[in-house]
């Protein structure tokens, strides 16, 4: 964390809301394009992001700078997003570990070949997973968290991280083997 | 070929543009977070209006269904036997002609003590200590859920 964003967060504890809004303007969208990826929602990722720095800014009082303010900031959002897809009903993808076999991935995976990913094809294999795959994907190299790190934001044990993250990709290289398949055929 | 995929797909997911928030997005949550602050006297006023309406009926629905689960195989009973019906809406009424009285005794018997009664405006004043003290209560609890989060 840099002077300036600690400098930022002490203002914070004091109630100061215009320094919350650099806050805001420094994360807003690292934080709107977390939950558009997650709820693939335009309006739902806006109500979601705004919410997670609503209740970031109540209890900043209780951020420990020990931690990086990043991944606190993205464990409020998650736990947001995650009551927003429970919500709409999606609670299958959140609480299932287990995934069938990818039958019918998002529409546009297949259509893509060719052994470099453009970011609307890794953008619909990402929305064709479960969110409990896409968050740790998105985190870990999106975002550059280690494990541990993942860890506290979506309030798993590492193992669960580690686990996640070779499931998700594992899917994604099916994904991605179906696609070049469908691809090489006449 | 497999760890190539994989690196593929690393690096495919770091290159993923951020997607820019909605304009004025930073205004807003600063509006939201204003508005919260700002909650008027009368909101809590009926919150708590609200909350005791509430805990009030969930105890009346509670014991109505306490006494129709205690004593439901004898209501059917009665009901099924000829004339039942008309007998039971006696002994309502007979059951609610007996709690007026009774209302209307406490009623008096709370009348008769008023006089003894505090001031209304000290009354005034413990109840809204009292409400103050439930809404500084809870305000912390909404905190602590806000994170939910044990570091």
């Amino acid at each position: 964390m840099d002077g300036t964003e600690a400098e930022l967060l002490g203002r914070c504890a004091a109630g100061d809301t215009g320094a919350f809004s650099g806050i805001v303007e420094a994360y807003q969208d690292r934080i709107y394009s977390f939950a558009l990826r997650l709820l693939r929602n335009p309006a739902a990722a806006e109500e979601a992001a705004q919410e997670a720095f609503v209740k970031a800014f109540r209890a900043i009082s209780k951020y420990d700078s020990a931690y990086p303010f990043a991944s606190w900031l993205f464990r409020i959002a998650h736990n947001v997003c995650m009551d927003a897809l429970r919500a709409a009903g999606r609670n299958s993808s959140i609480d299932e570990e287990d995934f069938p076999d990818m039958a019918d991935p998002a529409p546009g995976v297949e259509e893509t070949v060719g052994a470099s990913m453009d970011s609307e094809r890794i953008e619909a294999m990402l929305a064709a997973l479960p969110p409990i795959y896409s968050e740790v994907l998105l985190l870990r190299y999106r975002e550059d968290m280690g494990p541990a790190e993942i860890g506290r934001v979506i309030g798993s044990p590492e193992g669960t991280v580690k686990a996640r993250l070779s499931r998700g990709r594992e899917i994604l290289k099916k994904m991605l083997g179906d696609a070049t398949v469908q691809g090489a055929r006449p | 070929m497999e760890a190539r995929k994989t690196d593929n797909i690393a690096q495919a997911i770091k290159a993923l543009p951020y997607r820019k928030a909605p304009a004025g997005f930073s205004a807003r949550v600063v509006a939201r977070i204003a508005a919260q602050a700002e909650t008027p006297w009368q909101e809590l006023l009926l919150e708590q209006a609200g909350l005791l309406v509430a805990g009030w009926s969930g105890l009346l629905v509670s014991g109505a269904a306490w006494l129709a689960w205690e004593y439901w195989a004898r209501l059917a009973a009665a009901l099924l036997e000829p004339g039942g019906f008309t007998h039971l809406a006696g002994l309502a009424g007979a059951h609610a002609a007996l709690a007026a009285d009774k209302l209307a005794e406490w009623i008096s018997f709370a009348a008769r003590l008023l006089p003894g009664l505090p001031p209304w405006y000290e009354t005034a004043a413990a109840t809204l200590a009292c409400s103050l003290i439930i809404v500084a209560l809870r305000s912390g609890e909404g905190t602590r859920s806000a994170l939910n989060v044990s570091k």
